[in-house]
């Protein structure tokens, strides 16, 4: 997509938080290492692991989500439309695909008997 | 470091990690599961410790797998409740086969964990795997004659069967089949993906495959469908492992570094490819990864006394050409991906361009 706009900013503000979150587990490399072994005894650290890797799919993800985007790498569409939310729960034979996309590839029919 | 469980990282390891976790993290934002199967192998070369490899290949695995299905709910294509109610039933299913593995070990030793592993993956990915790349056969073929359109995405006859049966009580709507099923039918599969998880790691090879054939989700919303499932069951496990102190946080997250690039661009591909090139991926790398496993196995009967023993220089040999065979999969699934984004990419903006 040669015209969008690409997300130079974000790209680099979340790099940024990035690198810090991963120089800042490195620094403190050690320390994890021992709340690790401390587990047993300290049942509540076992939290560590989980939370450190929450915010680091957070911050990591946003940026590699945005580093593709900025080297011009997008999804073939942009929006998507709910299926068959008011047409009643039985199948239908017309209804389309959830998520259908205005992509040649995505515009496909599901063939329910 | 003292501790014998965590050991030290070298520059070359931890950009060892991060290339395997990148590819793994390709293949799974693609095809919804995959990579482990060469990420604890790798982690285990380095001298890391079985236990905390797979602990550590956890811990990756859940951010992951929830920034991969974030990334493809913007696109449409997962079913949340479908995920998480599988989901739920694969963390179940996962204890389970953790109990087994552990009698399994307990009774015959790691050798008899390691065939059993590999006669499951042997019967699993053989049956499924062969059946899955048939499929994209048939899909190709079907595309080829309609002049390079899309074949329609077909409901196999077991689906239809399933989504006819009516139990009072038990039925869940869910989008991504556009159809009511029965609750009993979800609770085995999500069990038995999540007891294949806990066996080769990779419960998408019945998690995935299940969606298709026995519940009817086009494959592009059951690969998407597959990452609630290994959130919630790689968040579960994580737990597990680290109340007992075995998650090594720093190689976990230099996996995911690497992993988090490639389900960008997995997740990615998926909006330019039809559901056959999901299948032709998932296949491929499910008939190559089950031909790893012939290497092994003569080493592990070999070990176990059940044919005559073979020299410790031909099981080393076996063993390296079934890690290289590994490393194949995942190089012929990334490269997959990657050529299918190409091509996806370059179609799509001739269409625009017309």
């Amino acid at each position: 997509m040669p015209h969008a706009k690409r997300p130079v900013t974000a790209t680099l503000l979340y790099g940024v938080a990035s690198l810090l979150l991963y120089a800042l587990l490195f620094a403190y490399a050690d320390q994890f290492v021992t709340w690790a072994e401390q587990t047993k005894e300290h049942k509540s650290l076992f939290l560590i692991p989980v939370v450190v890797a929450f915010v680091f799919s957070y911050f990591h993800g946003a940026f590699t989500g945005h580093f593709w985007e900025s080297l011009g790498l997008r999804a073939a569409k942009t929006s998507v439309k709910p299926v068959n939310k008011a047409g009643g729960k039985a199948a239908t034979a017309s209804s389309p695909q959830s998520g259908q996309r205005d992509n040649p590839a995505g515009n496909r029919p599901i063939t329910q008997p | 470091m003292e501790s014998s469980l965590f050991i030290d990282i070298t520059l070359t390891s931890g950009l060892a990690l991060f290339v395997v976790g990148f590819v793994g993290g390709m293949v799974s934002g693609f095809i919804g599961s995959g990579g482990a199967f060469v990420l604890t192998p790798a982690m285990m070369t380095l001298g890391v410790p079985g236990i905390v490899a797979v602990a550590s290949n956890i811990c990756h695995k859940f951010p992951k797998s929830l920034v991969g299905a974030m990334k493809r709910h913007k696109y449409g294509q997962v079913d949340v409740k479908l995920g998480l109610i599988m989901g739920l039933f694969a963390e179940a299913g996962m204890l389970a086969g953790k109990q087994v593995m552990t009698g399994i070990k307990h009774t015959y030793g790691d050798v008899g964990t390691s065939l059993y592993v590999s006669v499951v993956f042997v019967i699993v990915l053989a049956i499924v795997g062969g059946f899955v790349l048939r499929d994209a056969y048939r899909m190709f073929q079907q595309e080829k004659a309609a002049g390079g359109g899309v074949a329609p995405h077909q409901v196999t006859r077991l689906a239809r069967w399933v989504q006819s049966i009516r139990i009072p009580g038990t039925m869940v709507w869910f989008p991504s089949i556009q159809a009511e099923v029965s609750l009993l039918f979800i609770v085995p599969l999500g069990f038995a993906t999540g007891m294949l998880a806990a066996t080769i790691a990779v419960g998408g090879f019945i998690g995935v495959p299940a969606m298709i054939y026995v519940l009817g989700a086009p494959a592009l919303m059951a690969s998407a469908t597959e990452l609630v499932i290994a959130f919630v069951m790689g968040l579960g496990g994580t737990i597990l492992y680290a109340l007992d102190g075995v998650v090594d946080i720093r190689l976990a997250m230099i996996i995911l570094a690497g992993s988090l690039f490639g389900i960008q661009i997995g997740a990615i591909g998926t909006t330019y490819v039809k559901d056959s090139v999901v299948k032709l991926v998932m296949g491929l790398i499910m008939v190559i990864v089950l031909f790893s496993r012939f290497f092994y196995v003569p080493g592990y009967l070999s070990r176990l006394e059940l044919i005559t023993p073979l020299p410790e220089t031909t099981i080393a040999t076996l063993k390296l050409l079934g890690d290289a065979t590994l490393v194949l999969a995942m190089a012929v699934g990334g490269l997959t991906i990657i050529i299918a984004l190409i091509k996806g990419m370059a179609a799509h903006r001739l269409v625009q361009e017309v």
